[in-house]
């Protein structure tokens, strides 16, 4: 059975955020609604210093807190480990963005625009898939999937720092570099076995 | 559109790019998702379960219609405020496999169909052929009611993210302030109605209820100064600033130690004037409330990797 998982190559990551773009033109998310972005640090002291991009997204657990934690069942699990989320069924109690140790969960208060009191024509169209008051999440772009492509993310990234594919599959792209460069993945401790690995 | 509507939009564009960097950066944040409301309906959940439970014990019938008041009308209207979809708040019923909130609506529905029977039958309007139904619609209450004491601290442990939450010790200082919560209002309520039965057992009661309470607070406390580096900033936010005096001065030393003092005194001074129950019974009550909103409020996440 296939599993989908992402390896996010950190060495190749340039912290361009093209990937998180590409994330909300696919989605058409509102403004400060990212359901994936390259979080900054900066390590070291001067003159040894370093920026670190670290991508994260929703890390499509094998066993999701989300799932587990929502009253509501908005959150389910497809047999090829997609976590899909159903807004429609959402009333905002909030826990999921709590529950997730990968803080992957935006939560739409309401829908603000882009400029005041009126929508762009781009905007009409995206906001059809928005309900204010609901929990929204990456979902591997599971459309493009199901059609045989990849995630706009993965497709978008200049650097192909992403990579996606089978986890199951030990001949796939995925698990050849997960097994050959050490792949981690984050918060092991908490069991949730996420589909996105990273590697350094 | 005029030069006006372009400003505007700017501003309003730069209000979101403020956010931006916050949105980007690693660092502790503080959780914002739960305010006031959801504060209220655990506040007034934990109230009127632990006087349901207290009012049982002592076979008071007002406590046991305050409480059941308290949690089916006051604690679901706080809840269904603080939703942002009130209309999809049934839907809280889909998940009581796994998720401690769904469950903890079958609590309170549960509750809400034993108290009503319970308070029926106490108060005459029901009658039962003898006297098993009537006894066991009370334990069905009671035991509805310890569950709905006990359950929210269940729902905060599945904040993974926030440590401070995330303790196996929640769901019993929970319970253990719903019972204190519970015996503070009813210590309100035997003021109005009359003090008439045995009231050294009680303030003994209320006086080991807040010694247990301030040890279980220090004690989780003490755990989380050892714990991870997001429980640790929430412990320094729970004792220094503005959330420390709300949490040190207003939960801890207005709501625990002066009752502590006042009760303790009433009852080695042997006073039964009214003053000594209602004074420490708001007291209790305000703490209890500045607890539950000084403990949200320091709700911090773990960053998504370590800080340093």
């Amino acid at each position: 059975m296939v599993r989908w998982g992402m390896v996010i190559d950190l060495k190749r990551c340039i912290g361009c955020q093209s990937c998180t773009m590409a994330c909300k033109t696919k989605n058409g998310t509102p403004p400060g609604i990212f359901y994936r972005k390259v979080l900054e640090k900066v390590t070291g002291k001067y003159p040894a210093v370093h920026r670190v991009y670290i991508p994260s997204q929703c890390m499509h657990c094998e066993d999701p807190p989300c799932v587990k934690s929502c009253p509501a069942g908005v959150f389910s699990k497809r047999a090829d480990g997609i976590v899909l989320i159903d807004s429609s069924k959402c009333y905002g109690a909030r826990i999921c963005r709590m529950a997730c140790p990968y803080n992957a969960i935006s939560f739409l208060d309401k829908i603000p625009t882009y400029y005041p009191d009126k929508l762009t024509p781009i905007e009409e169209i995206w906001y059809q898939n928005h309900t204010a008051g609901t929990a929204e999440k990456c979902d591997f772009c599971a459309d493009l999937v199901d059609q045989g492509l990849k995630p706009a993310c993965v497709q978008a990234c200049p650097t192909e720092a992403l990579k996606f594919g089978d986890l199951n599959d030990p001949r796939s792209e995925v698990s050849q570099i997960i097994k050959a460069r050490g792949g981690y993945q984050l918060h092991p401790e908490l069991g949730t076995n996420p589909s996105v690995y990273y590697v350094k | 559109m005029g030069i006006d509507t372009y400003r505007a939009a700017a501003e309003k564009l730069s209000t979101y790019q403020k956010n931006i960097p916050d949105t980007f950066e690693v660092k502790f944040k503080v959780q914002n998702d739960w305010k006031f409301w959801e504060v209220m309906a655990f506040y007034l959940g934990g109230v009127g379960a632990g006087l349901y439970a207290v009012s049982h014990f002592l076979n008071a019938n007002t406590g046991l219609i305050v409480g059941f008041i308290l949690v089916v009308f006051c604690k679901n209207l706080a809840h269904l405020l603080s939703s942002s979809r009130p209309t999809n708040a049934f839907r809280a019923f889909s998940n009581p496999g796994t998720s401690w909130i769904s469950r903890g609506t079958y609590f309170i529905l549960f509750f809400s169909i034993f108290a009503a029977l319970d308070i029926a039958s106490r108060v005459g309007l029901i009658h039962w052929n003898g006297a098993i139904p009537g006894m066991l619609l009370s334990s069905g209450a009671v035991f509805f009611a310890f569950l709905v004491m006990v359950y929210i601290g269940f729902v905060m442990t599945e904040a993974r993210i926030i440590p401070l939450w995330h303790s196996p010790l929640l769901p019993l200082i929970f319970l253990v302030y719903s019972v204190l919560l519970g015996a503070g209002l009813y210590l309100i309520l035997i003021s109005f109605e009359g003090i008439n039965y045995d009231i050294g057992f009680f303030r003994k009661f209320v006086m080991a209820t807040i010694i247990l309470t301030f040890f279980l607070n220090f004690f989780h406390l003490l755990v989380m100064l050892h714990s991870l580096k997001a429980a640790r900033h929430s412990v320094a936010m729970l004792t220094k600033g503005q959330t420390g005096l709300i949490f040190i001065g207003g939960a801890l030393f207005a709501g625990l130690i002066v009752p502590l003092g006042l009760i303790g005194y009433a009852q080695i001074a042997n006073i039964t004037s009214e003053i000594f129950t209602i004074i420490p019974g708001i007291l209790i009550l305000l703490g209890g409330f500045l607890f539950e909103s000084s403990f949200m409020k320091a709700g911090i996440y773990n960053p998504l990797i370590d800080t340093d």
